[in-house]
């Protein structure tokens, strides 16, 4: 698999032997779980659950097929991750850690349980219903009716629960939301049949009020499922930052503070292969950085004594001594958070039809209640007629369907685009994404992927070597050299006296010989060959010749595919990049795009979607470094691909967690199909009110005969909105 | 009529019943992955 080549590689691997392993210990044992996508079958579950179980230490493995998780647990609490994240990439797919073992959807499970509650309410109140229509009488129907109150007010009072609580905070906020009528619908119609209960007389519409609970419940926790099903890739950017910093004393002593607790002037000490806590100034007299988080270029950066050097860069050698210039919130991943944060609120509004029906619609629904009982009433009929059309009025009228035809569509949409690999985080995405007129790449990581040229195999005695070596370094050429190792299945032995030359090279000791794995020195300038090949990377041993390793920077499998797409779609594109020209041009005539920037800054990509919308298009951002966070942010609709950093996968609308990047233009087809159905939906909605309301208010309709009518319609919608997974 | 005395409470019974069965799979978990369960069967 290409991805161990993937540059954050190195933040995964940090990621996964650090804090992870430690979060997730709990008790005796430690349990860790890790997101696999490219699961199809029976046998993948097999494969993977033998492998990880194979591996010393662990107790137990278990692949979820729903949620495509793997979770390990180990008798003893230091499980090394890593490892078990290698064993799961040889077999050929494609892992990324969770950075917490997935919670306790307690929502989601309140409702499934008042489902159940409303499910068993629902089957023998209509028994009991069944038995009244069937023409009991007198005492027998008393008895009959008082079973059903029995029944249904605790069970009402359980299952209701989701909706009265959201209820009482709309109308307490002045509000006005979707489940107002559906709580003043259950609340009079249970009320109104104790009341009739109590008295002895008429019929009762408890079974009405179960029943309409049941379904809703069922509508709500589908809709929930979906929301839930795309959280879970969110929020991770807090563990890019480091979250200790080693703070050096006047004696020359380094202790660990949290990062929070650093203030400016304070003397750090930066270890290589770690993160710059915060901004800061050099001390040390120079050091080379790995600034391609940041700024999407990957060759190193030198600072000299006195520069500045931003948060977040990666120290490639060390250990080295800054000056912190910042506090933490003021640094520049921080700085980065804050552009992203401005540009989504720059986006246009999202249009939530759901949303916006409820607000019009049912103040709506409660006014023609409200006027079907006062004008029943003055014609004549009894207070308690009146309130029975009126609440059957107000349950036909319920936006229920309204309320569905929408997030029905989505959770569909989000199913099926998960199944092809992407997650949707924002159902609103997909009415944006619908709309757009041109996309944007990022380039490296997105369309590119750095792997060391299957043309020039080199020998697996030199490429363990070089491993050993490339491990010590986050630097994406090192992480190349260390990814087809560890692909190969090498040993990769230890090395000893390793010393990160600045842009330069690495050097150490393995199996007793001097080694150094690096460019040699009148190739610094490097870089003008085609798609940036060789970089000129050598691994010189002693007493051996020197050995010409060829990382090359290859255009990705499927991004070919995906270009031709969208141009048959007459959608343009474009490669924004942070990459120099000479890296950026080769890519762009390779996959026969014209418009192509160079040397874009996080600010300026933003600036150029900005531009792009100022001029009325909607573009569509497609990218992967902490530096595409904002633009992805920026743009109408976004998507970070597989193994993405933790701010892209934080700002896109759809995160992949396959690196099949050609599904990404499946994307605009399911949202293309998902908006047709939605429009489907809504004329379900329309013209089943249109016949429904008159019915109910002329008082043909009695509340349980409302509430099966209502919920006919639901069901019709959620079944039409499952169309999306059939043809194509 | 005498029988409803009878077959109203063992209604209500196996009702409960059927909710308590319900709760216990929640409660442990079987339907965390209702997809694997249904392709595990194919792996021996």
């Amino acid at each position: 698999m290409s991805c161990c080549a993937d540059p954050r590689a190195a933040f995964i691997h940090g990621l996964a032997s650090g804090e992870m392993a430690q979060q997730s210990a709990s008790g005796a044992g430690s349990e860790l779980t890790l997101s696999v996508s490219g699961l199809h079958c029976a046998g993948c579950i097999g494969s993977i659950e033998r492998a990880v179980a194979a591996l010393p230490g662990t107790l137990r493995a278990r692949v979820n097929f729903t949620h495509r998780t793997v979770t390990l647990s180990a008798r003893e609490p230091p499980l090394d991750p890593t490892r078990a994240i290698q064993a799961i990439r040889n077999l050929g797919y494609v892992v990324r850690p969770l950075s917490n073992a997935p919670e306790r959807d307690k929502e989601g499970r309140e409702l499934i349980r008042a489902i159940g509650v409303a499910g068993f309410g629902a089957m023998n109140v209509m028994l009991l219903s069944v038995a009244v229509w069937a023409g009991a009488d007198g005492e027998t129907r008393q008895m009959l009716n008082w079973f059903a109150a029995l029944i249904a007010l605790p069970a009402l009072t359980y299952a209701a629960r989701p909706f009265i609580r959201s209820a009482i905070q709309a109308v307490a906020g002045w509000r006005m939301n979707m489940d107002v009528p559906i709580a003043v619908a259950i609340v009079l119609a249970a009320g109104l049949s104790l009341t009739k209960t109590i008295a002895g007389d008429g019929e009762t519409y408890f079974d009405a009020a179960v029943t309409l609970t049941f379904f809703l419940l069922v509508g709500r926790y589908l809709s929930h499922q979906t929301r839930e099903r795309a959280r879970g890739s969110l929020n991770r950017l807090a563990q890019l930052q480091p979250s200790t910093a080693n703070v050096v004393g006047a004696g020359g002593e380094t202790t660990p503070i949290p990062v929070g607790a650093v203030a400016p002037g304070m003397v750090l000490s930066v270890a290589a292969g770690a993160r710059v806590p915060v901004d800061a100034s050099m001390v040390s007299p120079s050091g080379a950085f790995d600034a391609s988080l940041i700024t999407g270029e990957s060759k190193p950066v030198t600072r000299r004594a006195g520069e500045l050097v931003g948060a977040g860069l990666l120290a490639l050698d060390g250990p080295l001594k800054v000056t912190a210039a910042k506090a933490c919130e003021d640094s520049l991943l921080s700085r980065l958070s804050t552009l992203q944060r401005a540009a989504e609120a720059a986006r246009p509004p999202l249009s939530r039809i759901a949303d916006r029906a409820a607000q019009v619609y049912a103040p709506v629904v409660h006014l023609v209640a409200l006027f079907t009982f006062l004008g029943w009433w003055a014609a004549g009929a009894g207070a308690g007629e009146a309130l029975t059309i009126a609440i059957a009025t107000l349950i036909i009228t319920c936006p229920c369907a309204l309320g569905l035809a929408v997030p029905m569509v989505q959770a569909a949409a989000s199913d099926r685009l998960f199944r092809l690999g992407l997650v949707v985080k924002d159902g609103a995405a997909l009415e944006r994404l619908r709309t757009i007129d041109e996309v944007v790449f990022d380039k490296t990581g997105t369309l590119t992927t750095v792997t060391l040229d299957g043309t020039r195999p080199v020998d697996d005695g030199a490429l363990r070597v070089a491993a050993s070596l490339a491990r010590h370094s986050t630097h994406p050429v090192a992480q190349a050299v260390h990814g087809a190792a560890t692909d190969r299945g090498l040993h990769v032995p230890p090395s000893t006296e390793i010393v990160e030359h600045p842009g330069e090279g690495i050097s150490g000791l393995v199996d007793g010989c001097r080694v150094f794995l690096g460019r040699k020195a009148p190739d610094l300038s490097g870089g003008k060959t085609p798609m940036a090949r060789g970089a000129g990377l050598t691994l010189h041993r002693e007493g051996l010749p020197p050995l010409p390793l060829t990382p090359c920077e290859c255009v990705r499998e499927g991004a070919r595919e995906l270009v031709d797409y969208f141009a048959e779609r007459g959608i343009p594109a474009a490669i924004v990049s942070g990459d120099a020209k000479c890296a950026v041009e080769p890519v762009a005539k390779a996959l026969n795009v014209d418009d192509w920037t160079a040397d874009c800054r996080p600010g300026t990509k933003v600036e150029r979607l900005k531009a792009h919308r100022a001029r009325g298009t909607h573009p569509l951002m497609i990218g992967d470094g902490i530096n595409d966070g904002p633009a992805l942010a920026a743009a109408d609709a976004s998507i970070a691909v597989a193994d993405a950093s933790d701010l892209a996968c934080a700002a896109a609308d759809i995160v992949m967690t396959t690196d099949r990047i050609e599904h990404a233009g499946k994307a605009l087809d399911v949202a293309q199909r998902a908006h047709r159905l939605t429009v489907e939906n809504l004329a379900i909605c329309a013209v089943y009110n249109a016949i429904a309301i008159p019915i109910a208010i002329s008082g043909h309709a009695t509340p349980l005969v409302a509430a099966i009518m209502m919920s006919t319609s639901s069901l019709v919608v959620v079944a039409n909105s499952q169309r999306i997974r059939g043809d194509g | 009529m005498s029988l409803i005395v009878f077959l109203l409470p063992a209604a209500l019974i196996l009702g409960v019943l059927w909710l308590a069965v319900f709760f216990w799979c929640l409660k442990s978990d079987q339907y965390g992955d209702t997809e694997g369960a249904a392709r595990r069967i194919l792996d021996d």
